[in-house]
């Protein structure tokens, strides 16, 4: 009972709560600008009204053009359901998840940079590439990070157990520990196109990675994709937010309540890191992602036995 | 074993003999597939009736083979068929085990898919002389292939190694009349004999090891110097066949230039004979944790240098050559993992690298046709093999495209399809080799090189796709770009239906499998599925599928029930887009294959920008050079001729010189002789 229970709550946390994370950093950010910013749900408003549009489609597209944003959302939310959310074990959990985990993100990936690459538009290419490089370098940092939290949690390869891990091991290695957190703290910005990887506000396509891949996309289509980088944003952060809060607070609804919590914390660290950060140069980009494989790779060796 | 007879007081067949001789009636049959071609002439109507004939003889030849692999698959005991000729040397022996049934499969089931398309592909009323003679060489590899994967004797597995290579030769030098076409051709030929030479030393080091040629028989002598030996020199030259990183020259060339279908045929199933050797040597001679590591280590190197190098490349061919050294590194990397596990006793890295090295044979096989294939559909439409000047071609061969794409996500290694089961495997392998003790390097390289793979593979495939089906078309062929022939689209979508079904059905292809790692490391007994729950990854893939169908479905009425108009691409308002505007795959992976390289990976470029206010010309060119290849190996190959270029003042030219050469020899004989019982005892 108790399991469909969790399974409901993750779910419903799952499609119900990233809208909202969203408008927290967008309210976090106009506080430090001195606006008062947009409603905490825009994000909802927004989805509604895009739901509700019709679309301007290019000629040139094909019907790969109205898949990447599908496969865009449904992998992201099949994604999820490996990941452990508060303490609860994740709906889905099996031997092997966390490379599950990371491919499942990796197609959807691809398929936005084909749908980018359908319009034949130089700005979609150009978004399409330098993402396709961010990501390449990134994808080593989180695994290295999830070697890490194998090695400390006696050997298990499934998301729920790694994670529930993280509590021994920061008590064992901290400082393995900490360089894992830098490291998909950074991966988490970086995939999520953030400030210092990537300007969500500008819409200056010569700055842009990924807005500028999603250019062409209006109406309903734009709706899915929108939603779908707010889930992936959550997931992420969810991972996160397991290591930086490793242990339970004892009983099922407590956790629930610490997770919402850890997740707004979450939501109002990045809203600060984006007013208070600039854009890195692009050069500067790479050299910052491979640092973070670096600081996995670190964290590897220092985990030795 | 049972031993049976044949060719002598008539055959005598037992039950337990009929993969071999389903085995040798399918090479009998593609052997002879091709000979009436080179007898009866093509009509002046332009049909060939001996190209039906040629089809019909190799599908046949291939099913079967496809069924004494499934009956051999299935349990039936290898038996041992011995082909009673009078040749030297002892008596060939026809054996099909699981080990050699996994390989057989994958050689049947290409060159049937291989053959189909050549109909419509090299059909005999454009190519009059070309056609009969591919058609005699493609059968003889097949044949070769079949017997190189299940003999048993040492001299006829030579022989049908170097009738393998010889026919390769031939097929890639199709197109003799292009320079480029040549030069592949000799450079796989040297590379392809200097690999046959330490097979030679592979097979005349195992007789002495066991006195006979026979590798059934048990050694007689059990020295680690001698079995060192026999891996080293077996490694090199199947590590030549199988092109594995400094060994992979010749495959870039050789890929790129033949016919398409023959390109299939050598990238996905004659690379696994070096791999299939290798599996068949360290089940014959044992290794240790050494040899594990060189395999491990070259496994990973060449799998990032191949995926590196296939990035920067122009041409779609050379980039599915590429990724081919990527997948048999991946391979490589899995056979080092379970050589470690075999070396340190643990069970579980046996179970799942020899299991991965398996699976991952057989998808890189079907996935690989399949892309090569479909670069023989573009080939055809378009004349040409630069990616630059095509583009736009999905809305020319939809279906085709489709197929592609299934080959593209797959060799990506991205689920929901095959490529990613494997590679899935692999990783979990690593991960408990991470665990265990010894094999804690083998997890630490192989993850994060598996990751980075993973990436630059995304890169790839996306650069691959997008630069040649997706946008609008960049110059006037591609433009005018014609859809394949049914013949061809169908054998596309029958391997891109095999990639699906070998995805869904993982679970049930790995305890298939289970047998052959029973053969290869005799006392292991791990269940692969218990420790890796495949049955998790397929369900994943129908999700994906039905999730993805299901949304596909909800937003296209969506989209239709809101409306839609067709506009030219925003382009950022510019509303006049040219096809020159876009994106090249150069451009897409400019940074990837230019900057964030070691230098001696590096695209080159050549470029001499627009200067000044009233700039005459610019121009641009970038090359994507094999180091190995370019640099190293003609450095040393240079050096070398270089240096015995003083052994040529021997060569004087006078004949009283050599007569004198044969007579100081002669007395150099004579004294020898009379030296000899002083200096020997």
């Amino acid at each position: 009972m108790s399991a469909f229970v969790d399974v409901a709550v993750h779910l419903a946390l799952l499609l119900a709560m990233p809208p909202l994370l969203l408008g927290v950093i967008g309210r976090v950010k106009a506080r430090f600008a001195g606006r008062d910013g947009p409603p905490l749900f825009q994000l909802y408003f927004d989805l509604a009204k895009l739901w509700r549009k019709a679309t301007v489609q290019s000629v040139t597209t094909t019907t790969l053009f109205r898949v990447g944003p599908v496969l865009g959302l449904v992998t992201v939310v099949l994604a999820a359901l490996v990941v452990p959310f508060g303490h609860h074990p994740a709906p889905v959990a099996f031997t092997g998840d966390v490379v599950l985990f990371a491919y499942l993100l990796a197609l959807g990936r691809f398929f936005t940079i084909a749908a980018a690459l359908d319009t034949g538009s130089a700005f979609e290419g150009m978004g399409a590439s330098r993402e396709a490089t961010f990501s390449c370098l990134a994808e080593p940092a989180l695994l290295l990070g999830v070697m890490v939290l194998s090695k400390l949690s006696g050997g298990s390869v499934s998301l729920t157990a790694l994670l529930d891990g993280a509590a021994a091991g920061w008590a064992r290695a901290a400082g393995p520990m900490a360089l894992v957190l830098a490291a998909w703290a950074i991966v988490m910005l970086v995939e999520n196109s953030r400030i210092p990887f990537d300007d969500p506000n500008t819409h200056l396509e010569l700055t842009m990675v990924h807005e500028v891949m999603v250019l062409d996309h209006s109406g309903p289509a734009l709706g899915l994709i929108l939603y779908g980088s707010a889930l992936k944003l959550f997931v992420l952060g969810a991972l996160v937010e397991a290591l930086v809060v490793p242990v339970g607070s004892g009983s099922a609804a407590g956790d629930w309540v610490v997770f919402v919590a850890g997740m707004f914390a979450l939501a109002l660290a990045i809203g600060v890191v984006e007013s208070t950060m600039t854009r890195l140069r692009l050069l500067r980009v790479p050299q910052l992602l491979v640092g973070a494989s670096l600081l996995s790779a670190f964290g590897v060796l220092m985990s030795g036995r | 074993m049972l031993r049976g007879e044949l060719f002598r007081g008539g055959p005598r067949l037992t039950t337990h003999l009929i993969p071999e001789t389903l085995v040798l009636v399918a090479t009998l049959a593609w052997g002879a597939s091709g000979v009436p071609g080179l007898f009866l002439p093509v009509r002046p109507d332009g049909r060939d009736p001996a190209h039906a004939l040629s089809t019909a003889l190799g599908l046949v030849g291939s099913a079967l083979a496809v069924a004494a692999a499934v009956l051999s698959l299935s349990g039936v005991v290898a038996g041992a068929l011995e082909l009673r000729w009078p040749v030297p040397f002892g008596v060939p022996v026809l054996s099909v085990d699981a080990l050699s049934a996994v390989f057989v499969l994958p050689v049947a089931v290409v060159s049937a898919a291989g053959a189909v398309y050549g109909r419509s592909y090299w059909p005999s009323s454009v190519h009059p002389r070309s056609g009969p003679w591919l058609r005699f060489w493609y059968g003889l590899l097949t044949a070769a292939m079949l017997v190189v994967m299940t003999a048993r004797h040492g001299l006829f597995f030579l022989f049908a190694w170097e009738i393998m290579a010889v026919a390769a030769f031939f097929l890639v030098s199709t197109e003799h009349e292009k320079q480029d076409v040549r030069r592949a051709g000799w450079i796989y030929l040297v590379s392809a004999h200097v690999g046959a030479l330490f097979l030679f030393a592979m097979v005349a080091l195992l007789a002495l090891r066991s006195g006979s040629y026979d590798w059934a028989a048990r050694p007689t002598s059990t020295s680690t110097t001698l079995d060192t030996a026999i891996f080293a020199c077996g490694l090199v030259g199947f590590a030549l066949k199988a092109g594995v990183t400094p060994f992979h020259f010749w495959l870039p060339g050789a890929h790129a230039n033949s016919p398409s279908h023959v390109s299939a045929m050598l990238s996905g199933v004659m690379l696994k004979t070096g791999v299939y050797g290798v599996l068949r040597l360290t089940s014959l001679v044992p290794t240790g944790t050494g040899a594990a590591t060189v395999v491990l280590v070259a496994g990973a190197f060449s799998a990032v240098y191949g995926i590196a190098m296939a990035l920067g490349q122009a041409d779609y061919k050379r980039t599915l050559a590429y990724s081919s050294i990527e997948h048999i590194g991946i391979i490589f990397l899995a056979i080092g993992l379970a050589l470690l596990g075999r070396a340190t006793g643990e069970a579980p890295l046996v179970v799942l690298g020899l299991t991965a090295a398996l699976l991952h044979t057989w998808n890189h096989a079907l996935f690989k046709s399949l892309l090569f294939l479909g670069a023989g559909a573009v080939l055809h439409a378009t004349g040409t093999r630069a990616m630059d000047r095509l583009g736009g071609l999905w809305p020319k061969m939809p279906r085709a495209a489709a197929a592609v794409l299934v080959g593209v996500v797959s060799a990506a290694g991205l689920p929901p399809l095959n490529g990613f089961a494997s590679e899935w495997l692999l990783y979990l392998g690593l991960f408990a080799a991470l665990g265990s003790g010894h094999g804690a390097f083998a997890g630490t390289l192989g993850v994060p090189v598996l990751a980075l793979v993973g990436g630059l593979a995304l890169a790839t495939f996306a650069k691959l796709f997008g630069t040649v089906f997706l946008g609008a078309p960049r110059t006037e062929v591609a433009a005018r770009a014609h859809a394949p022939s049914p013949g061809m689209t169908g054998t596309l979508a029958v391997l891109a239906g095999g990639c699906v079904a070998a995805s869904v059905a993982s679970p049930l292809l790995v305890r298939t499998l289970a047998g052959v790692v029973g053969t290869w490391a005799p006392g292991v007994h791990a269940d692969a599925l218990a420790l890796a729950p495949l049955g998790w990854i397929s369900l994943s893939a129908v999700a994906v599928a039905l999730a993805g169908a299901a949304l596909f479905a909800v937003l296209s009425r969506r989209i239709a029930h809101q409306g839609v108009t067709r506009q030219v691409t925003w382009d950022c308002g510019f509303a006049a887009p040219t096809s020159r505007m876009q994106y090249t795959g150069r451009s897409f992976s400019a940074w990837l294959a230019g900057r964030l390289q070691p230098q001696w990976t590096r695209v080159q470029l050549d470029e001499e920008r627009a200067q000044g206010l009233f700039p005459r010309s610019a121009r641009f060119d970038s090359r994507a050079e094999d180091p190995f290849k370019q640099r190293w190996y003609r450095l040393a190959l240079e050096t070398f001729a270089g240096g015995s270029f003083w052994l040529r003042r021997f060569q004087a030219g006078v004949m009283n010189l050599y007569l004198l050469y044969l007579l100081v020899t002669l007395l150099a004989m004579f004294a020898w002789s009379f030296v000899r019982p002083w200096v020997l005892p």
